[in-house]
Parts: structure tokens; sequence; C-alpha cells
């Protein structure tokens, strides 16, 4: 109805623009194969390299669209494009440009690894839109054991094992920093979680780490001191199961008595507990969150069948609801085996290790188009040996300007 | 949509003189035209002068407006449990942006000028993909020649910024 009012009056359109629009109609009526893919899914660098780009175009583009387009890159690029010339080297590294970056919707978060081999911290950073694994170095002594733990704002935080602290790095740059020792000396079994101050990181970050025994400290990255505000109810059996994840300035924590999600707001102390059922038949579960819902990964076993399913919190009724579980075929390779499961990055993508005898599987699941993907083999340069089994990591969103 | 509601037109004159009918609704996608029609002006038969921006350019910019705002207003009229449906016109009208915009490199320029002019946010952005996308393949060195930039680091600066970040020069799996 409202279409058939839709008149376009062109008055004396020329030949050419009339052709012009008669070939967007046409190709508006008679959709053809895509010619460019998702955004979220960027092409291999190289398909494309050919595509010409006419210099006269390109050096009267106004400084502002042009930071609009470079903002628009995959991150590779981005970094690649520092050594072009120094006007571009400072655009890439100013203000305004960041604010631009921090205003394009990224589709992925990245994906961040730790392995140690022959004594030695190799990291390893997936790339989704590329399926790519880059390899950085990590900044620091090669006989520390680290292992990353928890992300927010374009940072990793690193827990060093055998010195008993923490640190914080942005893997894309070399931006590093020690977080203040604690007293505490247990640390098997802590859960970390991390959260931004606010939605940028000019105003810092906090940390937090939960003991087997109740104990817990919030690091506050503007004030750089450890504290601790509020009492964890008693009436919560410990140790809690799996990482926390964030939703704004809350974390939550899996709780398995009474079954359930315990929230720890960081910048208020207050904690919350909700009672939900899990689902029947779960196992290897853990709380992964997506656009500030609260979601649920685990694996269902019937009979001989297991199958990775995901559930989304329902506030309302606080029920899990299914929402999405893997293909059929894929669950079929684990069909009488005896499956095992970690899920390593919990936001926005998650990265699932499924292991079984004879059988490891590297997955992604994007909670966004709902799509899951096969993870290439991650090669290390140095080692030249593939790995297919992971077991510790986080998902970052790559984030070029955020500081330690 | 409601049955009874008046259709108010407007009119948009471009540079050479050209002039392009339009529903207000899909034109209100302009900042620009938003803020003409607010203080009370571009509603008369003279219709909105847009300047620098030719007739070739604006009757593009006027397909883009009509398509997005009969979309949206046909999501507005559907169910509103109906997620699939939602997911699949959302899917169905990026397609067709990426149609409208494969176009040669001037005609997208002047587009992308004229959609930042008129302050449709949408197209912007959508030009900006597009160009960022005949980027992003390139090495530096690849972006120098083709835009005739000339290399002003010395080796010792340029091997700082490599190692600044090693991962990017490394070999990826």
């Amino acid at each position: 109805m409202v279409q058939s009012r839709m008149i376009i009056v062109g008055q004396g359109l020329g030949m050419t623009q009339k052709s012009e629009l008669l070939k967007i109609m046409e190709a508006n009526q008679s959709p053809r194969k895509c010619l460019r893919r998702d955004r979220n899914h960027e092409k291999d660098p190289s398909s494309n390299s050919t595509e010409v780009m006419k210099q006269e175009i390109w050096s009267e583009f106004p400084g502002d669209l042009f930071e609009t387009v470079v903002a628009r890159l995959p991150v590779a690029a981005m970094f690649r494009f520092r050594t072009v010339c120094r006007k571009w080297y400072s655009m890439l590294g100013s203000d305004s440009f960041s604010q631009y970056y921090s205003e394009v919707p990224r589709g992925l978060p990245w994906f961040y690894t730790t392995i140690h081999e022959n004594a030695r911290n190799n990291a390893a950073m997936y790339d989704p839109s590329l399926t790519k694994w880059h390899h950085p170095s990590v900044p620091l002594a090669r006989a520390k054991i680290i292992i990353p733990v928890a992300s927010a704002g374009g940072l990793v935080c690193l827990l060093d094992i055998l010195h008993s602290n923490f640190l914080i790095c942005n893997p894309l740059t070399q931006s590093l920093k020690e977080i203040p020792c604690r007293s505490v000396q247990a640390w098997s079994g802590v859960s970390v979680g991390m959260v931004m101050n606010s939605g940028t990181s000019n105003e810092g970050y906090r940390v937090m780490w939960l003991g087997n025994d109740g104990n817990y400290e919030v690091y506050d990255s503007m004030k750089n001191t450890w504290s601790c505000s509020g009492t964890f109810p008693p009436s919560i059996k410990l140790p809690l199961r799996s990482r926390p994840i964030a939703v704004g300035s809350a974390l939550y924590f899996m709780c398995a008595e009474p079954e359930g999600v315990l929230s720890y707001d960081v910048s208020t102390g207050i904690w919350r507990q909700f009672v939900i059922p899990l689902p029947l038949h779960l196992s290897d579960h853990t709380l992964a969150e997506f656009q500030g819902k609260v979601m649920l990964v685990g694996l269902l076993r019937k009979n001989a069948a297991t199958c990775v399913c995901i559930w989304e919190l329902q506030k309302m009724t606080l029920l899990w609801k299914e929402v999405d579980r893997m293909p059929n075929i894929w669950c079929l390779e684990f069909y009488g085996k005896h499956m095992k499961m970690t899920c390593l990055g919990n936001s926005g993508l998650l990265m699932l290790s499924l292991k079984a005898r004879r059988t490891n599987r590297l997955v992604t699941y994007n909670l966004l188009n709902k799509e899951w993907q096969k993870v290439p083999d991650c090669m290390h340069p140095r080692s030249n040996r593939k790995r297919q089994l992971i077991s510790c990591g986080t998902a970052f969103g790559p984030c070029p300007s955020a500081l330690a | 949509m409601a049955a009874g509601k008046p259709v108010v037109m407007v009119t948009l004159v471009s540079s050479d003189g050209q002039s392009f009918q339009l529903l207000e609704e899909a034109a209100l996608l302009s900042a620009m035209v938003r803020d003409t029609i607010q203080i009370g002006q571009g509603r008369g038969p003279a219709g909105i002068p847009i300047r620098n921006i030719t007739g070739q350019t604006l009757s593009m910019v006027v397909v883009y407006c009509n398509k997005h705002y009969t979309a949206a207003a046909a999501a507005d009229g559907d169910d509103a449990a109906d997620e699939e449906k939602k997911v699949a016109n959302k899917k169905q009208l990026r397609e067709w942006d990426e149609q409208f915009i494969n176009l040669e490199q001037d005609k997208l320029y002047d587009i992308l000028v004229a959609a930042n002019n008129l302050g449709i946010d949408g197209l912007v952005d959508l030009c900006c993909w597009r160009f960022a996308d005949m980027m992003k393949g390139k090495s530096a060195s690849e972006i120098r020649v083709k835009l005739g930039i000339r290399d002003d680091f010395t080796s010792e600066q340029r091997a700082q910024i490599e190692k600044d970040s090693p991962w990017v020069w490394s070999r990826t799996t």
C-alpha cells in the first residue's frame, strides 16, 4: 500500500541516470549472490587486494570521513597502515581516531590464550573475522607461568601463578601493567572477574578475585589499591563453579548449592542470589555473557548422544530457556564417546574446546548470528606444533588504544 | 501504518535544478531535511534546495531513503513477536544495501559526501564500509604507491613501530 505511493519524480533525468536507477531496481528484484559478505566476516585480505584505488579520489577525502573509513578496517590492517607514513601513524594513534573506532559496532570479540611449552609462554590470539590466529609476544620473563583469566575494555587480566600476582595487558600493543601484590597466598581455584568503571577506558577498570573460602577483594585501577566491601552470603556453598562473567558493573558467578546464579556489584559491594534450576542431564556447564544477557553453555547427555546447548536466562521467570544447539552432524562425531567440554571465551563469542577419545575439536559459537564454526589449527611459528586443545583463555574486544 | 494518515510529500531540488519528490517521512532520514522542516520551511512547492549535490547523486540518495523508509515502515507493521521474519527482513535489506553500494569509486565518493552533507548516518556508514573494503587487503607499501604517499620514516622508526606490535608482521595460521 505504501509502496504503491512511492514515486520518484526525476524531472529531466538523463539516459545514464535512468539506467543507473533501473540497474538498482533490477538488482533488487532478482537477488544475486552477495558481493560483500556479512560485515562480521571480513574477507581474506588477499582476496580483494587487486581492487583499484583511484588516487584522485582518495587524496581529496575530507579528514573526518577518511578516519571514519579507516575505523572500519580490520584491526590487523589498522596496525599495518601505521607504517605508511608519519601522518597516518599519528592519525591512527590520535584521540579523534579512537573515538571513531569506538563508534563502529565491532561484531565479534577476539580470543586470547597462552600455551606453556618448554618453560616458555607462547600467546595466541584468534581473530574470528579473518579466521586467523595471530601470535603476539608476551612481554614477560620467560620463567613465569601466566594464565589469561578475564578481560574488559580491550584489556586482558593475566594471573602469574608462580608469583601470585595479576598483570593487565593489551594483547595488541605492548602495554603492560603489574597490579600491586596481595598478601593472599592460595591461588588454586580463585575466580577472577574484570569490569570497566564506565563505557570508556579513561575511567579505569576493576578486577575482583574470589577465593575458595569466600574471601574476596576488588582492585580499582584509578586508586591503584585493593579493597573489600560487603560480605560473602553465608548461605552459599563454596567453592563456586566456573568463571564469573561481567554485565555492566556486576559479576555473575554460577553456584551449585543452591542451584543458581550469584551476582556481585563491584561498585556497590552488594551480593544478590538467584535460585534458578538447571536443565536436566546437564554437565560441563559455564556462564556466558551476550549483549548484557546472562547465558548458559553446557553439554546435554542423553543415552549415547551428547550435544552442546545454549540457554538464555529469563529474568522474569528465573528459568533457563534453550536458544540453540550445536548442529546434529557435529554431535554425531561424538556419538557414543564420552565428550568433555571447556568453554574458554565467554562473551559474545564462545570458544569451545571439545574433547573425546581420538576426537578433539575447537569450535566457536557466535551468539550474535547463531553461527557454529570450526576453528583452524593454531600453529605457533616457534614450535610448529598444531594445537587442538586449549585449556585456558578469554574473549576480549580488540582495542588499539586501550592502556593497561 | 495507520490507514487514515495523510500523505505528505516533499521536494528536493538538486544543484543542477532537478526535482525529486518523495514521502516526507522518507526524506526525514536526512538530519538536514529534518532541521529545515522543523523551522517550518521546505514544505512549499519550491521544495528544499540541496546545494552542491547534483541530480545524478541525489537520485541515488532518494532511492536509498525510499527503500529504508519502506523497510522501517514494514517492520513497524509486523508482528513484534515474529523474530524469524524480522531477521529475514534485516538480511534482505542488507543484501539490497550491498547491491546498491556496489558502485564505481567516483559515484561512491559523491554519494558519501552527499550523505554526509545531508546527515544520513546509515548511508555514510554504508559508503565507509565499502571504501574500507577497498583498502583492507593492501599492504602499507601498496597504499603508498596507490595514493602517491612518500615514505617519510627512517628505518629505525619503522623498526620501532613494527616492534610495538610484532603479531601484525609475523606469520599467521
